[in-house]
């Protein structure tokens, strides 16, 4: 039988431009400030997971996660990279969990991190596009903004959506990460600039029809880390431990082509059905929400898939404010990949880090009141590989 | 002249592009190379102006088509209007450049076709 899991230190390296910090000094300073989170001590850490999907290619150094638990002083713990595209860090929390829940290690780190803003920005979008399909979608010049045109574009056709729903979702995003002190993107942007008046043409460029610069997120810089212990040991270490209910996994296939319905995002769709069966919880029971918005219309399309929208109706709901952050079930109250920023190994592990503090009501002018439970979703590929959590307060 | 080949499984029948090894829909590995055809349609589309590397055309038209087979690929489309249901066919030509090396492959044009 697992032993349950519990959250008991999280930490955050600002989201955004570090030309004077290394991808080894984001994650140390990330995993520095969880250590620091808990009242751990000097017990030994027993592992210790690095998320990154792009170390060697981008900041030219590989076993990484060796660098950083000697760093961290964390020797002999057990380390080890897990690299599983943009759900890198989702990932890295998923083997943390099921170590601890085994009852093969009894404390672990997971930090999550990434440094692309010092490559050139077409460098990053064609490493980036490495993780598609090899033959049918690489080889014809598919980046992952064209395939969420694409999937736009279908979406659209298919549902109704129109370029003003994610506009507003762009607006929310933003609008959140203004009060997210390691958000990326600290800037104001208003529906009228970005979509209702003429000068938005100019300030919200086309990058691939029919996405425009504001439906994309940020290539960033940044590291989160969480510690995960037996949700029996919690106490010892935390004074508002969080547990991880349930989570999912699971996988679709590599090129969008060969799915039958492109519309539908099958793993985000399996992968939250585990977490909430593991959970024993229902989307209804969820407060608030982290969503994999690399595009906007990804926070539409995965808050129908993961169940808390019928298909086809949440852009209706981003539309009647359901999804801000003072709505019924406030989305990306962090900012979002749209604002806090994508530093694609990070990412899966600071949605994590948002919904801990959340949780413990620790988050500041973002505070989702009275958040109990709460759900994530990290997007990997185009949706090929999707990991979901369902966290709560307490036991 | 290229002919854009796909794979059927010999126990289910259901047809992929591009090939695989095993059936995603039984599991089988006894797959069968079959012509793609050369009629397909659009089923979407983008113009992409943030090019990768390797790429001089900008915007890219880009678009996954269905073939009658029911199969569907994706490709460039070397056409500048572009609308959901056009009719297509697979070309071979070169597709960009990577790591200064020509790469060639399948792209679709516009065909009138009658009825």
């Amino acid at each position: 039988m697992f032993r349950k899991v519990a959250i008991i230190g999280c930490g955050m390296a600002k989201f955004g431009r570090h030309d004077d910090k290394t991808l080894i000094d984001l994650l140390a300073e990330a995993s520095t400030n969880a250590l620091d989170d808990t009242n751990i001590g000097d017990h030994d850490i027993n592992a210790v997971y690095v998320a990154s999907m792009l170390s060697g290619e981008l900041a030219n150094q590989t076993a990484i996660a060796s660098a950083l638990t000697d760093e961290l002083g964390l020797l002999p713990a057990a380390a080890e990279r897990v690299e599983n595209g943009p759900a890198s860090g989702g990932s890295a929390v998923k083997n943390a969990c099921l170590a601890v829940a085994s009852g093969a290690y009894d404390l672990v780190l997971v930090a999550g991190g990434e440094k692309m803003r010092h490559v050139p920005g077409d460098v990053v979008t064609d490493l980036l596009a490495t993780m598609t399909h090899p033959s049918a979608e690489y080889l014809q010049g598919v980046t992952l903004p064209s395939l969420a045109a694409m999937f736009t574009r279908l979406y659209m056709h298919k549902y109704g959506v129109e370029r003003k729903h994610l506009a507003i979702v762009a607006v929310k995003n933003h609008m959140n990460a203004l009060k997210n002190p390691y958000a990326h993107l600290h800037r104001l942007i208003t529906l009228e600039g970005i979509y209702s008046l003429p000068e938005a043409e100019v300030n919200n460029p086309i990058v691939a029809e029919p996405l425009r610069l504001f439906d994309c997120c940020p290539i960033s810089d940044g590291a989160a880390s969480v510690i995960l212990c037996p949700a029996e040991r919690a106490k010892e270490f935390c004074d508002t431990p969080v547990t991880v209910a349930g989570f999912g996994h699971a996988t679709d296939t590599l090129a969008v082509n060969q799915r039958e319905d492109p519309t539908d995002l099958k793993a985000v769709i399996m992968s939250s059905k585990q977490a909430f069966e593991m959970a024993k919880l229902t989307p209804k029971d969820i407060d608030v929400v982290e969503l994999h918005d690399a595009f906007t219309i990804l926070e539409i399309a995965e808050s129908e898939d993961a169940g808390f929208f019928k298909k086809g109706t949440g852009h209706k709901a981003v539309e009647e404010g359901v999804t801000s952050l003072d709505g019924k079930l406030p989305i990306n109250p962090s900012g979002g990949l749209k604002a806090r920023g994508h530093p694609t190994g990070a990412t899966g592990v600071a949605q994590i880090v948002e919904l801990t503090w959340q949780l413990r009501g620790e988050a500041d002018k973002r505070q989702v009141p009275k958040a109990e439970r709460a759900y994530s979703c990290n997007f990997g590929g185009f949706g090929n590989n999707v990991i979901s959590f369902v966290l709560k307060r307490g036991d | 002249m290229q002919r854009m080949m796909g794979v059927k499984c010999k126990k289910c029948g259901k047809i992929f592009y591009p090939k695989r090894a095993r059936c995603i829909n039984c599991k089988s590995k006894e797959l069968e190379d079959i012509e793609m055809g050369d009629k397909c349609k659009l089923v979407t589309y983008t113009k992409l102006y943030a090019i990768p590397m390797g790429i001089k055309q900008i915007p890219l038209p880009l678009g996954i088509v269905e073939f009658e087979n029911g199969a569907r690929a994706l490709g460039q489309i070397t056409a500048e209007e572009l609308e959901i249901g056009m009719n297509l066919r697979p070309v071979w030509g070169p597709l960009r450049k990577i790591r200064g090396k020509e790469v060639y492959g399948f792209e679709f044009e516009p065909v009138v076709r009658k009825k």
